[in-house]
């Protein structure tokens, strides 16, 4: 087995932090479950001006879908084919919740009662009851996939002969 | 062996780092709302419970009288909803501006009729505990804080309806927040860094379906879409834009609610076009709709005066002298020109009354188009304000066969005038509960409406001025003891304050403005308490009669 890609992890990480920084900066606290739920009412929005512009409007949907194929290629440390694996099983999933607020009656019937209970799972009916489907989002998890899969692929490493 | 189950347990932990990756990342699609642009997403405008179903949520604004401002501008930025714990934690925005100073709201405006400051669908249905109401600043005309830097110790308010309130499936809520300037602004004679500090004190009115006043209410937007429920062709609703907000009001037309055009002329629903400026009176019915009962194209003025007489026929119009201090100049004085079937005229705000109803002498208020080179007035609605005396008792009379009481009022420059209060007329302290008849005698000021069709001088209703106490709680008082009391600030006396049952006792420090009760009140307590002060007539001669009192300190 390869040993764990520490590059892809650091780049994901990465993504991840730049990710958290625009919430911080260009969304209202008070309206994002994470910033509420977590005490960070008082962050830089409304102090700092948007950071983003109005590339912060799709770039979180970039962003995540980015971060996480890296760094679940890096734990794996998969070849090729496995890269490829990763990039679509991410890109299909958050696709799959961005389709759900297009279709918000038939995704909230998936939603088992006892998730109302639970943090952070809580959020998933109104997320997709009050979520606005916007095909940008979805341009935007297609591309952050595609870029994920070329960086995978030039951090690729090569078996030792 | 060794390097087996050493790589069997790189092997394991590479696994759980692989979960807890998945993990995250599904987590993290929820807890950001997948990060899109899609506003309002599961991570916004969510909140709510894990009830299903969602209901209507309007926010209103209202203000009792503050003789001390001509106006006092608040500057809103965000109302919202806060959950009770054990929901879902996110608060459900209903009103947001548009503009990051604020929406501005002279809360002077609305003594009479309330301002919908916001209506939203979608609110998810379940119980919440606070309403949060975020102010960016404040302005003041008139009165000892003008040209002053109105401090505001926090922008944030939460508000705390006493046990909560609840937001049930298919059913609308209004939610009235009666925000009294004259309680929330403090003058700080003493301050040094701004003499004005501005604690808000709103009193919460949850009501479901609607209206909370007899007024209807009136709001200006842009039609974005237009309704034809009947399907006749003929327009009958839209949807209108408000400058101030982002959610559209859907408005629908009453059957006969008559439409003016640009020109302040009577029309057809056909002058309602799709991005038009339009002004409607009426009001939200049970689902958040507005029910308009008059509309208007483009901008409609409202004018305050005086009818100089009655209505002319056939001319349909009457002399009306504007009062002073409404910015129109070279014009005090046009004729207002009534429409068959179209212009309205309303006694007070609510009851339609006929044009006989307008004579001389009658105040009023006029909603139309004024055509300045014709000196002339196109009115929409003629509301015929109700006519009252202000003033100070200065004696009054019970009647031997207990139907009321008379009042001799001092109007000012020692003019005298009588009232008769019949028993069961309503008397309010301003802006606050009700006053027993009982409390209005010598030395209390108030404001009396006429009854139009008395032929004396009878009260249809009875404001009260509040008097004020500011002071600090001695350690003299026995905690929890009635009367409480206060030293007055600048004095060494205590004066003892009469608590009354169910007076609202508001602790203001901190963000979270808690409502309190008399046992939470303790030794050194800096209170303003709002009420009667010491008269013949209260529960004990010499005591302060409190209706409200905020906890301001230390």
């Amino acid at each position: 087995m390869r040993p764990i890609n520490a590059t892809r992890i650091l780049i994901g990480a990465g993504a991840l932090v730049l990710g958290f920084l625009l919430y911080l900066t260009d969304r209202p606290p008070d309206q994002t479950y994470f910033l509420f739920r977590f005490g960070f009412e008082d962050s830089l929005y409304r102090v700092a001006p948007p950071l983003f512009g109005r590339l912060g409007g799709n770039l979180p949907a970039f962003l995540h879908v980015f971060a996480f194929i890296l760094i679940t290629g890096g734990i794996l440390a998969c070849g090729k084919k496995g890269s490829l694996i990763v990039a679509v099983c991410w890109f299909a999933t958050n696709a799959a919740f961005e389709l759900g607020q297009e279709f918000p009656a038939w995704a909230e019937r998936l939603v088992p009662r006892w998730f109302d209970s639970i943090p952070i799972l809580d959020a998933t009916r109104n997320y997709f009851r009050f979520g606005t489907f916007d095909s940008l989002d979805i341009a935007a998890v297609a591309i952050g996939a595609a870029a994920a899969y070329g960086v995978l692929l030039a951090t690729m490493e090569r078996r030792a002969r | 062996m060794k390097t087996r189950v050493w790589a069997k347990a790189v092997t394991a932990v590479r696994f759980v780092a692989l979960g807890a990756a998945i993990l995250f990342g599904l987590a993290s699609i929820l807890a950001t709302g997948g990060g899109g642009s899609g506003g309002g997403g599961g991570v916004v405008g969510g909140g709510g419970s894990s009830s299903a179903g969602t209901g209507t949520v309007a926010v209103l604004v209202g203000d009792a009288l503050t003789p001390d401002y001509e106006h006092v501008y608040v500057y809103i930025t965000k109302v919202s909803l806060i959950p009770s714990p054990g929901t879902a934690p996110v608060p459900v925005v209903i009103f947001e501006s548009s503009d990051p100073a604020g929406h501005k709201i002279d809360l002077l405006a609305y003594r009479d009729e309330d301002f919908l400051l916001g209506i939203k669908h979608n609110v998810p249905a379940g119980r919440y505990e606070k309403i949060r109401l975020e102010v960016a600043s404040v302005e003041a005309e008139g009165g000892p804080c003008e040209l002053e830097l109105i401090k505001l110790p926090s922008g944030k308010i939460d508000l705390n309806p006493r046990g909560g309130f609840e937001v049930r499936p298919g059913e609308s809520l209004a939610i009235r927040l009666d925000m009294d300037a004259k309680k929330s602004i403090n003058l700080h004679e003493a301050g040094s860094s701004g003499k004005c500090i501005f604690r808000p004190v709103v009193f919460v009115d949850i009501k479901p379906g609607t209206v909370f006043r007899p007024c209807p209410m009136n709001t200006t937007g842009t039609i974005t879409k237009l309704l034809d429920r009947d399907g006749n062709g003929i327009t009958d609703g839209f949807d209108l834009k408000v400058t101030w907000h982002r959610d559209a009001l859907t408005v629908l037309l009453e059957p006969d609610a008559p439409v003016f055009g640009i020109d302040g002329m009577p029309a057809t629903p056909d002058a309602l076009l799709l991005g038009k400026e339009v002004w409607v009176r009426g009001r939200l019915d049970a689902e958040g709709k507005f029910r308009a009962r008059v509309a208007v194209v483009e901008n409609v003025l409202t004018i305050d005066g005086v009818a100089q007489g009655p209505v002319d026929v056939p001319s349909s119009t009457f002399p009306f002298l504007f009062d002073p201090g409404q910015g129109y100049i070279g014009q005090p004085e046009v004729d207002v020109a009534l429409y068959k079937d179209h212009s309205l005229v309303f006694r007070g705000c609510d009851t339609e009354v006929g044009w006989d109803a307008i004579a001389q002498d009658v105040p009023a208020r006029v909603f139309g188009k004024l055509l300045i080179a014709e000196s002339e007035l196109r009115a929409a609605v003629v509301l015929l304000r109700r006519t009252e005396i202000a003033g100070t008792v200065t004696t009054f009379t019970d009647k031997v066969d207990g139907s009321g009481r008379d009042l001799t009022i001092d109007t000012g420059a020692g003019i005298l005038k009588n009232v008769f209060v019949p028993k069961d007329a309503p008397i309010f302290l301003e802006g606050d509960g009700q006053v027993p008849l009982k409390l209005v005698c010598t030395g209390v000021a108030v404001r009396v409406f006429l009854d139009p069709d008395a032929p004396q001088p009878t009260a249809t209703e009875v404001k009260v001025l509040a008097d004020r106490l500011e002071g600090t709680v001695p350690g003299s008082w026995t905690s929890g003891g009635n009367p409480l009391l206060v030293v007055p600030d600048g004095q060494t006396v205590p004066t003892a304050v009469h608590v009354r049952d169910g007076a609202t006792i508001i602790d203001q420090r901190g963000g979270d403005y808690k409502l309190s009760n008399l046992g939470d009140i303790t030794a050194g307590d800096q209170l303003k308490v709002f009420g009667l002060k010491p008269s013949p007539c209260n529960s004990n001669v010499d005591e302060f009669e409190a209706f409200v009192i905020l906890v301001v300190g230390p």
